[in-house]
């Protein structure tokens, strides 16, 4: 017998119908016999008798040859994958080269998609670290009408009334603004840039995270003439004060008089954002003394009320004139910080129609 | 004792058929021919019987079977003997011949020899 190049995907695709095969093998033997018995002047009555008797009882034997079929059907299955295996194997020994290249490909393969997942992860689906109840920390966006294509739009940036006015409503359980940027720390050689963000004193304990060493700052400290206090990161900690524990009452220097620092945001802290954040300013304090004049971004975060629906909340968000009579606002919504990042990379990715 | 007298049947089907394959491969009615044929319709075997013995053996790989087309052009599965069934009729042949002999000498002796 030559060798079937083909039984392996035969095998597993298992085409051939073992009772159809016994069926007709039993029928061709009977009609052979009654065709010898009439050429040999039986009458096809007779014959059809006598060649059903020369065989017995057909639904005995039927019953006992697909029993027989089945099962070797099965352990040629079995030796089959048995054969497949060795043989894979028996190749795989001889060229190391080609299997070094085929596990590579699947190595990086699966690499690239579980880094992959790992950035979607971490980008669209989960919440940044350290926030303790993520579904009820939303941000704050402002809608109105394009004033030139007169369709509704929403804007993630807020002016410092708008932001006053909403923190001064009540609607939440508490709001937050802040603005991110990058500040100059020391001078001469000594000098760095440092990714800093001013929050309003609501800030840390909107998120409800813990500092790993020291304390945040609070509303009471965030005042145009509050001291000027800093909460450094975790990773500023460990390579600019080697973990030192001695950090607290050490100064930063942005140009205008030091910053005293009285904590260390938790490892991997970066507020409600995921980009780096070296160094966290009250807002208020950092406004009298160092930001420049001029306009920043000012983005919001809120809380929910206990008891209070989020519709409830933005919708009496709405209610209050003072930031309704501004022409470009007509209410405020609160959106998921989930749902933000997701659309911050939309729109990256997929620039607006 | 019936058990063995069927197990011994059994064996013995199993040569014959095997035996009947040794000129090249055919499908069961030719198979059951040439038994009938070669023992004068002697031996009474059920044809059923000897489907179960070719699909038995086949399934010890004392057989390979394979459809093919028929003298008169019908299509028909056919035996062919595999290098183990070769092995299996030469062990079948020499113990059924020793003891057939055996029973032979049995049989033949007269009360004068015993």
């Amino acid at each position: 017998m030559t060798r079937d190049r083909f039984a392996g995907v035969r095998r597993v695709l298992r085409v051939r119908d073992v009772e159809g095969d016994i069926d007709e093998e039993i029928a061709f033997h009977l009609e052979q016999t009654v065709e010898e018995l009439i050429a040999a002047g039986v009458p096809p009555g007779r014959a059809r008798e006598e060649a059903d008797r020369r065989f017995g009882n057909r639904i005995h034997y039927r019953k006992e040859l697909t029993r027989l079929d089945r099962s070797a059907a099965t352990r040629r299955r079995w030796e089959g994958w048995w054969q497949d295996a060795r043989l894979a194997a028996r190749r795989m020994v001889r060229s190391p080269g080609l299997t070094a290249a085929i596990v590579l490909t699947f190595a990086l393969g699966i690499g690239a998609n579980a880094t992959m997942f790992g950035i979607i992860d971490r980008l669209l689906l989960r919440a940044p670290e350290h926030i303790v109840e993520p579904g009820s920390v939303k941000r704050l966006v402002s809608q109105y009408m394009d004033p030139v294509s007169g369709a509704p739009d929403i804007d993630v940036v807020m002016t410092y009334p708008d932001f006053i006015d909403l923190a001064g409503m009540g609607s939440f359980s508490a709001v937050a603004g802040y603005s991110g940027m990058r500040l100059t720390v020391g001078d001469g050689e000594g000098a760095r840039q440092m990714a800093a963000r001013v929050v309003t004193g609501g800030f840390f304990g909107l998120l409800g995270a813990t500092p790993a060493h020291g304390r945040f700052f609070g509303p009471e400290e965030d005042r145009v003439d509050g001291e000027p206090v800093a909460v450094i990161s975790r990773g500023l900690w460990r390579d600019q004060y080697g973990d030192d524990p001695a950090v607290i009452g050490r100064t930063l220097d942005f140009g205008s008089g030091p910053f005293t620092i009285v904590g260390v945001a938790p490892q991997d802290f970066t507020g409600v954002d995921l980009d780096r954040v070296d160094v966290w300013l009250p807002m208020h304090v950092a406004l009298s003394r160092i930001l420049p004049p001029g306009t920043w971004e000012l983005r919001t975060r809120a809380g929910t009320s206990t008891g209070s629906t989020w519709w409830a909340a933005s919708r009496r968000g709405c209610a209050p004139r003072p930031w309704r009579r501004r022409p470009r606002r007509s209410s405020a919504t609160a959106v998921r910080t989930r749902d933000r990042t997701i659309r911050h990379a939309r729109h990256r990715y997929w620039p607006r129609r | 004792m019936a058990g063995s007298t069927l197990q011994l049947l059994q064996g013995t089907l199993d040569v014959l058929v095997l035996k009947a394959l040794i000129f090249g491969p055919q499908h069961g009615y030719a198979v059951a021919r040439w038994i009938r044929d070669t023992t004068d319709g002697a031996l009474e075997i059920e044809e059923g019987a000897l489907y179960t013995a070719l699909h038995r053996m086949e399934k010890r790989r004392w057989l390979a079977s394979q459809w093919g087309v028929s003298e008169n052009n019908r299509r028909a599965k056919f035996y062919a003997l595999t290098e183990e069934g070769r092995q299996q009729l030469a062990v079948g042949e020499r113990s059924w011949t020793l003891y057939a002999e055996a029973v032979f000498k049995v049989l033949r002796t007269t009360e004068a020899n015993a």
